[in-house]
């Protein structure tokens, strides 16, 4: 499921400093509003304890929005997206008729102050904070064909960094991130009716391990709007009693619409 | 076309990466791994350590040997069943691989003689009878005032509404016998939602309490089982239920619900006693097994499991019965409906 996450959750990161390199490529120092659409697929892996200790693999759709806002004469950046992602899943390693189909949402909001680098690189540091539920609906290959639902949520708070720098007509951005404290709900059995079982934990870096870093590209802006190539790597690894562990290579693709400027 | 470029190296790059990740090179997990996977997911969900006194480490101990040294599938799935079968409990099950077939516990009161035959009851004391839509319900009159309906099992859902139709059938009836005998159960919904046709209004008939973590006592809090008002053909009339020793699951659900009406007497024998909540989970192989994850609880909070349900009024039967034609439960249930 955070692959999902992690998905939007990069090119969300990917856009922000994008935007920045973009205008310095341009000789711009101005403050800018940008409004982002992505949309692309990812290749995950995912073990759920809590439904199975089979491994599952599978091929991920999913859209992303993001809107940037340059603050301070341009020295700080709020950014805040919003992503929703689906995929079926299969067992990676068993010839066992079993599917999973997870649906996943998320939003983010992350609040990052510019530093300059060489060569009119910029360097951008701050503070990430998601909130996000993954919804995944557990076909066993039983007799009974019985389906059992398993629900997690999220909300986590970490560093996160990075690096943007004009490439030919365009801009390049590296970022990275990976929260350090999360409020995780990760129930010990499938959701049922009549059944409100949660359970809350709030856990550090030594329970939940999350990270993901990614690389995005942005073409030159014509009349305004430019193209973004993302692509991002995210593993997480949730210790409860019954383990999560996720990692997914995604791809998204979009464009990136600026919306004005407020000053010069 | 740069853009076109740039986005087929993001791709090519995506694929590679996918390969690195898309699947385990560790292959078919052992048989050590698996019974191990068996044995904690047990430890982890099982509702009935603690009522039933099974020592689960001890059985871990005994079996895992065996386990390892199986020599093929089939085998390590008969000890993984023999190791299941010492918890005697009929909701507890596996099916190793595709063309295997479910292995499970088997009841005493499912190999025992039987005691009641529908053949008995259609051919002498309701000779004309309509069956639903489904085949789930089969009905007539016994009497010219006594219905009977007969549930000869709760899988499937979305029928209770042929309930309804029976019920409506049965507009002569002042009183109705309502046959859970032999009746293996189903789907838990369908209990509370059938005995709803005879409610007047909500009651708390049970309680569930769910496994909620690691520790063999670890439950959820209890969860109010209610029978409510349902249907379109409510039935105020006074009902008897049939039960005997082979009413399991669902069926002592429905039991356990009408018995909370205070229009419903319960006759015949004590049920079963099997009164987990299944689920089904997997092996890293792809082999399904089901276990019980809940206890379940009447409503002055004490457990059925294994003990049943008793009658309010308790029929003795003769294993004979059937083969002499003769049917003393609904014989009794009749003579308590029938007008005095």
């Amino acid at each position: 499921m955070k692959r999902l996450l992690a998905m939007p959750f990069a090119a969300w990161l990917c856009l922000a400093p994008v935007g920045v390199a973009a205008a310095q490529a341009n000789g711009s120092a101005a403050r800018e509003n940008e409004l982002a659409l992505l949309a692309g697929f990812s290749r995950s892996n995912r073990l759920d304890a809590t439904a199975s200790p089979m491994p599952f693999a599978g091929l991920e759709h999913g859209f992303l929005v993001k809107y940037d806002r340059s603050l301070h004469d341009d020295q700080m950046l709020i950014s805040l997206a919003s992503s929703f992602h689906a995929g079926r899943f299969s067992p990676a390693n068993a010839s066992s008729p079993a599917v999973e189909h997870l649906n996943e949402g998320e939003v983010r909001a992350a609040l990052l102050r510019h530093v300059s680098g060489p060569h009119g690189s910029r360097f951008a540091v701050g503070v990430a904070g998601t909130a996000g539920v993954s919804l995944t609906q557990h076909h066993y290959a039983d007799p009974t064909s019985r389906v059992s639902d398993f629900v997690i949520g999220a909300t986590t708070l970490g560093p996160e960094a990075t690096w943007t720098a004009p490439l030919g007509a365009g801009a390049l951005k590296i970022d990275i991130t990976s929260p350090v404290v999360g409020l995780i709900d990760h129930p010990y059995s499938d959701s049922r009716s009549g059944s409100a079982l949660t359970h809350l934990r709030l856990a550090g870096p030594g329970a939940y391990q999350r990270a993901s870093g990614a690389v995005t590209y942005m073409s030159r802006e014509r009349y305004g709007a430019g193209v973004l190539y993302t692509y991002r790597y995210e593993r997480l690894t949730y210790g409860d009693v019954q383990p999560l562990h996720t990692s997914s290579h995604s791809f998204l693709i979009g464009v990136t619409k600026k919306l004005g400027k407020d000053s010069p | 076309v740069k853009h076109v470029r740039i986005a087929a190296l993001l791709v090519l790059a995506l694929a590679a990466g996918c390969q690195g990740v898309a699947t385990d090179p560790a292959g078919t997990a052992s048989r050590a791994a698996l019974f191990d996977d068996l044995w904690r997911e047990f430890d982890l969900h099982y509702s009935f350590f603690e009522l039933k006194g099974v020592n689960w480490d001890s059985l871990g101990a005994h079996y895992r040997p065996r386990a390892v040294a199986a020599r093929t599938d089939a085998e390590l799935g008969a000890v993984l069943a023999q190791m299941l079968v010492e918890l005697r409990d009929v909701h507890v099950s596996i099916t190793p691989g595709d063309d295997g077939a479910t292995m499970r516990y088997r009841s005493p009161f499912e190999t025992g003689a039987i005691y009641a035959d529908s053949r008995v009851v259609f051919s002498r004391y309701v000779p004309t009878s309509h069956t639903s839509a489904s085949g789930h319900v089969r009905y007539g009159m016994a009497t010219p005032t006594v219905g009977y309906l007969s549930l000869p099992n709760f899988t499937g859902s979305g029928w209770a509404n042929e309930v309804d139709d029976a019920i409506k059938d049965l507009g002569a009836a002042e009183s109705i016998v309502i046959d859970v005998r032999g009746n293996g159960g189903g789907n838990h919904a369908l209990a509370p939602a059938i005995a709803g046709r005879f409610a007047d209004r909500a009651r708390t008939f049970g309680y569930l309490r769910r496994r909620d973590g690691p520790s063999h006592a670890d439950f959820a809090n209890y969860e109010a089982e209610v029978v409510e008002p349902a249907g379109d053909s409510r039935f105020n009339g006074h009902v008897y239920v049939l039960a005997d020793r082979r009413s399991f699951s669902t069926a002592e659900d429905f039991v356990l619900a009408m018995r909370s009406l205070p229009t419903v007497t319960v006759v015949g024998d004590t049920t079963a006693g099997a009164s987990g909540g299944p689920i089904v989970r997997e092996l890293a192989n792809g082999w399904t097994y089901q276990l019980s994850e809940w206890i379940e609880y009447t409503p002055t909070f004490t457990t059925f499991e294994d003990s049943g349900i008793s009658p309010d009024v308790v029929v003795q039967v003769k294993p004979t019965d059937p083969s002499l034609g003769v049917d003393r439960a609904l014989e009794k249930a009749l003579m308590l409906a029938s007008p005095r």
